[in-house]
């Protein structure tokens, strides 16, 4: 058993989950808004790295990490509702370029606004768990208490999610809201609401995946771009408006990076999501969870 | 007939591929047009020698005040106090040194850098020559970012002195008239390296980490050169054009490799950050080989972290702990009344390390001091052709323990330095020693297997009457 978890693979394994998971709630996020108001957030990672500086920059003003996490995750919520009131809101029924335009704006707008705000420093962020990897005999594991906490708080996140757009009324409306907003309508449900809600709850997931990232490292307001640009991809894999694809797509490529990395090369591995979108497009263009649609002339 | 309807998600990459594709089309517009601007005010600055009047002489520098290599950004501002206390003393022959530091975030346009959207290395070069028309550009820092603006300074003759990095690049007097470096190469320094693994350590499976650019490689050919045999596997590089965290993932794989592979002694061809971030992950892995830094990578208050105690590095400068060395005493004098804001200098007047000198300082002075010289021996005739003449004559009188010496056919600057030892990170109260040298010797050698290492005694170069 020990030989197996100090194995190549298993280190691979648990590498490419870790980087995976954080790759899936990003693109999480993504299939919620996407599902809820059809827009591609571009400052999805934006977003939410915004939301951790406000939160986990306190960290270095000797406050405490678990406090600095559900601020940072608060400001998400807020970030998220405002945004949708304030930016997308008025774009309903516009052509849909519209709010990708405005969305990549504000990507740049968060991005110059961060280091304008906040000095830069080389401060890493405190980990509130040991860093220092399980050893057995002399060999590494790739896990540590910190990691296994990423990885648990990533997981927690999504079954939450789950259990609320499944099992209970507010996920109903939230879903009825998203596939007949019309029809919710007549029969009562208050769909702005709702797609103000679905912002919300997207940024502070978003947030969560900001502090998940940065923890242990700097704080940067660019700390999300790669592993949004994944995460696009994990939601196009998965058709965009599948969770559970998105999920699964997260995973995939966080897994082929890891390989890409350690069999390959480390400046290969931004290709692997290029590779599992390839594949996915080969075998299912359409998305490998989307239900094919398909109609005879 | 059948067809596939294949949802929201193909028609948003067509959406996306017209998004980008307007975006590229539209950088691509605005960059000829500055090109276009470029061009016609490089036309009219012609006359004369550019930056330089009755009274004043103006040179540049692009160097990065934020981003990632943000915490060199001590070594112009040492150099601007320099010049700031020089100028105070009356100028040079008359000439009061303007001294322009154009943020340049190393050329990574991420990561903190404030510079603004699109700034980069040559930008803030082609601002200089064309808007500022500076006499010299003087201590550029950084091999990747100055490895962009060596042709577009040799196009338009302007002198390029004191790039602040190891790289051989610097060193092309055929190619590059006016091109001259300052530090030792990352070969040579390597090969002083390899000179203390040999006697020290001569069992030792050698590894190295070094940065993806001639930085790294530089330092590998160094090491090679020396005849040590180091294993493809265990030569290794990561990309610092990255976030903190995928830079991380990286380093993870690079260094669970040098620890399967039983290597006991690493050689790091680092910035500080990621120096830092290599010392972390190797003592999460439990990993604890022998390091030998590299001296750009290698300042304690900026790696900032205790596991860096005990590591080899190269020092080029007196010991900043000894407080009776003559040209600290001056640095400290200049830094305490000439800096042009505090906050040029974070550790050295707030914090814990308040009041100590660091490599940094003393590299910029070192420069800033070594342009003094070489401008003072032009006498009342400033030129760019008397510079570069100066430059292969003068007999520099710098705080380098090493001497600072350029000729026809030899533009790296120092060839060598002495070796020390980290032995703090933080500062003991009563004694601020950081780096202790490896005995009373100064090691020199050239870039190729064929030159030696050569050991002499540290040389201290008696202070200019006229900079006392």
């Amino acid at each position: 058993m020990s030989t197996l978890l100090t194995s190549r693979i298993m280190t691979d394994v648990f590498g490419g989950i870790t980087s995976g998971a954080v790759i899936a709630l990003v693109a999480l996020c993504l299939v919620i808004v996407w599902k809820s108001t059809n827009v591609l957030n571009f400052a999805q990672g934006a977003m939410g790295m915004f939301a951790t500086f406000v939160g986990m920059n306190l960290v270095f003003h000797d406050t405490n990490y678990w406090l600095c996490l559900v601020l940072s995750v608060a400001t998400g919520l807020v970030v998220g509702g405002l945004t949708e009131r304030v930016l997308i809101r008025p774009l309903y029924g516009k052509p849909e370029i519209n709010p990708i335009v405005v969305m990549v704006g504000f990507l740049g707008l968060l991005e110059a606004l961060v280091p304008a705000i906040w000095a830069s420093s080389f401060n890493t962020v405190p980990s509130p768990f040991s860093q220092v990897y399980f050893q057995s005999h002399g060999n590494t594991v790739l896990l540590s208490p910190f990691v296994l906490y990423q990885i648990a708080l990533a997981l927690g996140v999504m079954l939450v999610v789950a259990l609320l757009f499944q099992y209970t009324t507010l996920g109903l409306k939230m879903r009825a809201a998203a596939l007949a907003p019309e029809v919710s309508r007549l029969l009562g449900v208050r769909v702005n609401r709702l797609l103000t809600l679905g912002w919300m709850l997207s940024s502070g997931i978003g947030a969560l995946a900001g502090v998940i990232v940065s923890t242990g490292h700097t704080l940067d307001a660019t700390n999300l771009d790669g592993i949004f640009v994944s995460a696009f991809i994990a939601a196009a894999v998965g058709g965009l408006e599948s969770p559970l694809g998105a999920v699964i797509g997260g995973l995939l490529i966080g897994l082929a990076q890891q390989f890409i990395l350690n069999y390959w090369s480390a400046n290969l591995a931004p290709l692997a999501g290029v590779i599992v979108l390839l594949i996915s497009l080969a075998i299912k263009p359409q998305g490998i969870f989307t239900r094919t649609v398909t109609r005879r002339v | 007939m059948q067809y596939i309807y294949q949802g929201e998600s193909s028609m948003n990459h067509q959406r996306i591929h017209r998004a980008v594709k307007l975006v590229s089309a539209s950088t691509l517009m605005l960059g000829m047009l500055s090109w276009g601007v470029g061009l016609a005010s490089s036309a009219s600055a012609t006359t004369a020698t550019p930056g330089v009047t009755a009274k004043s002489v103006t040179i540049g520098a692009t160097v990065p005040l934020s981003g990632i290599a943000a915490g060199y950004g001590e070594v112009s501002a040492a150099a601007a106090a320099v010049f700031s206390y020089v100028n105070s003393k009356g100028g040079i022959n008359g000439r009061k040194i303007n001294y322009l530091r154009k943020d340049d975030c190393y050329n990574i346009n991420a990561l903190g850098c404030t510079a603004g959207t699109g700034v980069t290395t040559l930008s803030q070069t082609q601002a200089l020559v064309t808007q500022s028309h500076v006499f010299a550009d003087v201590g550029s820092l950084g091999t990747a970012a100055q490895g962009t603006v060596l042709n577009y300074l040799n196009q338009n003759g302007v002198p390029n002195l004191f790039v602040n990095s190891g790289s051989s690049l610097w060193n092309q007097p055929k190619k590059y008239k006016g091109l001259f470096g300052f530090q030792p190469s990352y070969q040579a320094e390597s090969k002083v390296f390899a000179y203390w693994i040999k006697k020290n350590e001569p069992l030792a499976v050698v590894g190295q980490i070094g940065q993806g650019d001639d930085f790294g490689a530089n330092g590998l050919a160094g090491l090679l050169a020396a005849h040590l045999p180091i294993a493809k596997a265990n030569q290794l590089t990561y990309d610092a054009n990255v976030t903190s965290p995928t830079l991380a993932a990286g380093l993870i794989q690079d260094i669970s490799t040098l620890k399967a592979n039983k290597v006991n002694a690493v050689v790091l061809d680092s910035i500080p950050p990621v120096t830092q971030a290599i010392l972390k992950i190797a003592y999460n892995l439990g990993y604890s080989p022998q390091w030998l830094i590299s001296s750009v990578g290698a300042d304690p208050i900026s790696v900032a972290t205790p596991l860096e105690v005990g590591a080899i590095t190269l020092d080029y400068f007196p010991s900043t702990a000894d407080t009776a060395n003559s040209w600290n005493q001056w640095v400290t004098k200049v830094i305490k009344r000439f800096p042009a804001a505090r906050a040029d200098f974070p550790n050295y007047f707030t914090g814990a390390n308040a009041g100590v000198l660091d490599a940094n300082m003393l590299y910029g002075a070192s420069y800033a001091v070594a342009f003094c010289e070489a401008l003072k021996s032009l006498g009342k005739n400033v030129t760019r052709a008397g510079l570069l003449k100066a430059m292969t004559t003068v007999r520099f009188a710098t705080p380098s323990q090493t001497p600072l010496r350029y000729s026809a056919t030899k533009h790296q600057g120092l060839l060598g330095g002495s070796l020390a030892q980290i032995i703090a990170n933080t500062n003991p109260a009563s004694n601020p020693q950081y780096i202790k040298l490896l005995g009373n010797a100064e090691y020199t050698t050239g870039d190729t297997s064929t030159t030696p290492v050569i050991t002499a005694a540290p040389i201290v170069s008696p202070i200019p009457g006229w900079l006392s």
